[in-house]
């Protein structure tokens, strides 16, 4: 009992000792975010040089871990009307947060004192400014923007007696079933020409290529269970599973890295990750190209949300200015791998420098410039997820073909468009 | 006859005792490889370098490559490729640099433990800060939900009251009710109590935990009513039959919920995440989130963290194993 007593004394005091840690109050700008790993590292080295550079503001970088951990505090701060002063948010977040009349327009901002200039916003790359625009306002600023990337193994592709990446959908497959080898003999492939995770956006990106588009014009109905929808499905199935194998995960990036595969697809960022850690020639290239040259931009924006103090939203607003000028978004982009979100950070020293370590890095940086975006309504959110388990996964894993799982899938989202 | 008989008899029992004995060892045998294996696979793990870890096959005991210099000396590298026929292998040094190619002579591999990742783990985040966080939530979670589970348990298991059947039955299906549903109305309830990053936002609504008094109800209605009418001639009050009587009587299951509370606790990872900001309350299982990113993770950092992160609570199961392996052995009566 006595002993008990001792153990609860202990707490107590340990209790007390630590709450009184604890009790400041937060007096920074809150800015909530998903980056983790040398990403959130990237981020945290910015946000604490702007911090020394700008006396009398504190940006106080919250790592959330994921997405769905984000999104899940943002619904509730915004509820308990006490949300972030800025925060990291897909565009189908921004859509419902407009609606609830929680985050700023940025408009007052842009033509205020502190404002960007007509040459300022033209600078911006194509699409970043109008995918955050709403009604003609606009409501958020591109963040962390990625499209994807073809990356190669220059020691298998040699042996295999190619010299380049492939530029074409038929040599996209044609040097994948070159790579596609039984190195010991033993009667079972052992090096994949290529490999990839079960991914709407892989099968996104394959759709524009072969000149489909996601939704009709309108947004109201699907387009991608079209002919070239299907003709697209068809080509990644063929792809992934003749002469290369989907894997979960980021397995089939670790298969690459382990050097088991010729080539894989993957975003921008992956080389960020992946750098160091592998020990073969690597290259990279932009995606090969079906009836036309395409991709699509991924990934999210910053919005300042309504209800923070005045002078806090101006501080956000500052830095936001900051971290999408042509320099400070151009060391984020060598950094990261994600875009550089103006023009002329392209030509800055650091990316060129940046192109110049990596081969073929430039050429895959210039597809930011003629990237599409996905539809962006919450109902899409919703919709993107039924593509990818219903159409997707059941073409890859040859449940149901090509054109009877885009069928599928099309039902699916045609519901979730039509409950708006 | 009769002797031979006997003989023959307590050989064949002796036989068969040995029989069941291997199969009973060859069943613990099983046992421990289940358990050990993915706990010797993260302390592997944690030891290798980033481009081993993706190896295949995969290395048991972490390895490194050494090529012989100029002068003689071993150097460490990378191996991008063998050359089975021409007996070469093509290396790269870990600094970088192009592939220059050596007989496999000059090659050799060995034994290569990398404990500079611990220190590499250590120094991403406040790890010291982490640990005492994640000691004083499971504490203060630890002694409320012992006190709250005996009493809220005492009440359903031996109290009569109008109701008690209807309010159980609500606390159960409460338990079908995943995280991801409540997370947000919880939020919207901390952030009003002012909570929000506080060590109060991850204590006080665990206080309660259904499971647990689930658990010793079902333990307490199994101690006799003889005991209690006995108690209560003797002019023992309820409490006191709770405190003298059935929590003795409870170890076993009270070690039970000691060790389920400590585990979950020390293991809850979305509620701290969502209800906090700030490392000074932030538990480790959130620091262990720093090594994963969008496009992969650090596995070797990770493993490293998770190996002491989870540290305590083995060292901790080692000191209190004949206490708690006791308290199972010994539960006193049942029903």
């Amino acid at each position: 009992m006595r002993r008990f007593l001792v153990c609860v004394a202990m707490v107590l005091a340990m209790g007390a000792l630590l709450l009184s840690a604890c009790s400041r109050k937060d007096t920074g700008i809150q800015f909530w975010h998903a980056m983790g790993g040398p990403l959130g590292d990237t981020l945290d080295v910015m946000i604490a040089q702007y911090n020394s550079t700008h006396p009398g503001t504190e940006i106080q970088s919250i790592g959330n871990a994921n997405y769905e951990a984000l999104s899940q505090k943002i619904m509730g701060a915004v509820a308990a009307g006490q949300p972030p002063v800025l925060a990291q948010v897909y565009e189908a977040w921004t859509a419902e947060l407009i609606e609830n009349e929680s985050i700023e327009s940025l408009t007052d901002f842009i033509n205020g004192p502190n404002g960007l200039s007509q040459e300022e916003l033209a600078d911006f790359l194509p699409g970043m400014l109008e995918n955050n625009t709403w009604d003609g306002v606009l409501y958020s600023v591109p963040f962390n923007k990625s499209v994807r990337a073809l990356y190669w193994n220059k020691d298998l592709f040699a042996t295999a007696g190619l010299t380049r990446a492939p530029r074409t959908w038929a040599e996209y497959t044609d040097y994948a079933r070159r790579l596609t080898k039984d190195q010991d003999g033993d009667g079972l492939v052992d090096q994949w020409g290529t490999a990839g995770e079960i991914s709407a956006w892989m099968f996104e990106n394959m759709l524009v290529q072969n000149g489909g588009s996601i939704l009709t014009p309108d947004g109201t109905a699907t387009a991608f269970d079209r002919p070239e929808g299907v003709q697209a499905l068809e080509f990644m199935v063929k792809l992934l599973t003749e002469y290369g194998k989907v894997t979960g995960g980021y397995e089939y990036q670790n298969d690459f890295q382990a050097g088991k595969v010729g080539m894989i697809e993957g975003s921008t960022v992956s080389l960020s990750f992946m750098q160091g850690k592998y020990t073969f020639d690597m290259a990279t290239a932009p995606l090969p190209v079906g009836k036309q040259a395409g991709c699509l931009v991924a990934g999210t924006n910053v919005v300042i949300f309504a209800d923070a103090p005045t002078q806090h939203k101006e501080a956000a607003w500052e830095f936001i200015r900051w971290f999408t000028s042509p320099e400070v978004t151009a060391r984020w982009a060598a950094a990261t791998g994600y875009a550089p979100v103006r023009k002329s950070a392209m030509e800055l020293p650091i990316m060129k420098a940046r192109f110049g370590e990596v081969e073929g890095w430039g050429d895959v940086f210039a597809q930011f410039g003629f990237a599409g975006y996905e539809p962006r309504s919450p109902e899409w959110y919703a919709g993107r997820k039924a593509l990818q388990e219903v159409g997707v996964e059941s073409a890859l894993r040859k449940q149901k073909t090509p054109a009877e799982a885009l069928a599928a899938a099309a039902a699916a989202v045609n519901a979730e468009l039509r409950a708006e | 006859m009769g002797a031979t008989a006997t003989i023959r008899g307590a050989s064949f029992y002796r036989a068969q005792r040995a029989g069941s004995r291997v199969a009973l060892y060859a069943g613990l045998w099983i046992g421990v490889i289940v358990m050990v294996v993915p706990f010797f696979w993260m302390v592997a793990t944690s030891l290798k370098s980033p481009i081993e870890i993706l190896e295949f096959p995969p290395t048991w005991i972490p390895t490194g490559q050494f090529a012989k210099t100029a002068s003689g000396a071993w150097e460490e590298v990378y191996v991008a490729s063998r050359d089975r026929d021409a007996g070469t292998v093509a290396v790269r040094s870990a600094a970088g640099g192009p592939a220059r190619v050596l007989p496999a002579s000059d090659v050799r591999s060995s034994v290569r433990l990398r404990f500079s990742n611990y220190a590499a783990a250590w120094r991403q985040a406040p790890f010291a800060r982490y640990y005492l966080n994640t000691v004083f939530i499971v504490l203060c979670t630890l002694a409320g939900q012992l006190v709250t589970s005996a009493l809220a348990a005492y009440a359903f298991a031996r109290m009569r009251f109008p109701g008690r059947d209807v309010i159980f039955l609500l606390f159960l299906s409460m338990m079908m009710v995943p995280e991801p549903v409540y997370i947000v109305p919880s939020y919207i309830i901390l952030a009003k109590l002012g909570w929000i990053n506080t060590y109060q936002a991850m204590i006080v609504p665990w206080l309660a935990y259904i499971f647990n008094i689930f658990m010793l109800r079902q333990h307490f209605k199994t101690i006799p009513d003889d005991l209690y009418d006995a108690a209560i001639i003797d002019g023992c009050s309820r409490f006191a039959f709770l405190w003298r009587v059935v929590l003795p009587l409870s170890k076993a299951v009270l070690a039970a919920v000691v060790i389920f509370t400590v585990v979950s606790t020390w293991n809850s990872f979305l509620w701290p995440l969502v209800m906090t900001n700030t490392p000074d309350v932030r538990p480790l299982q959130v620091g262990l989130a720093r090594f994963a990113q969008e496009q992969g993770t650090n596995h070797e950092l990770m493993m490293a963290a998770a190996v002491f992160s989870i540290a305590p609570l083995v060292v901790a199961y080692f000191f209190a194993q004949k206490q708690i392996i006791q308290s199972l052995a010994t539960s006193g009566i049942k029903g």
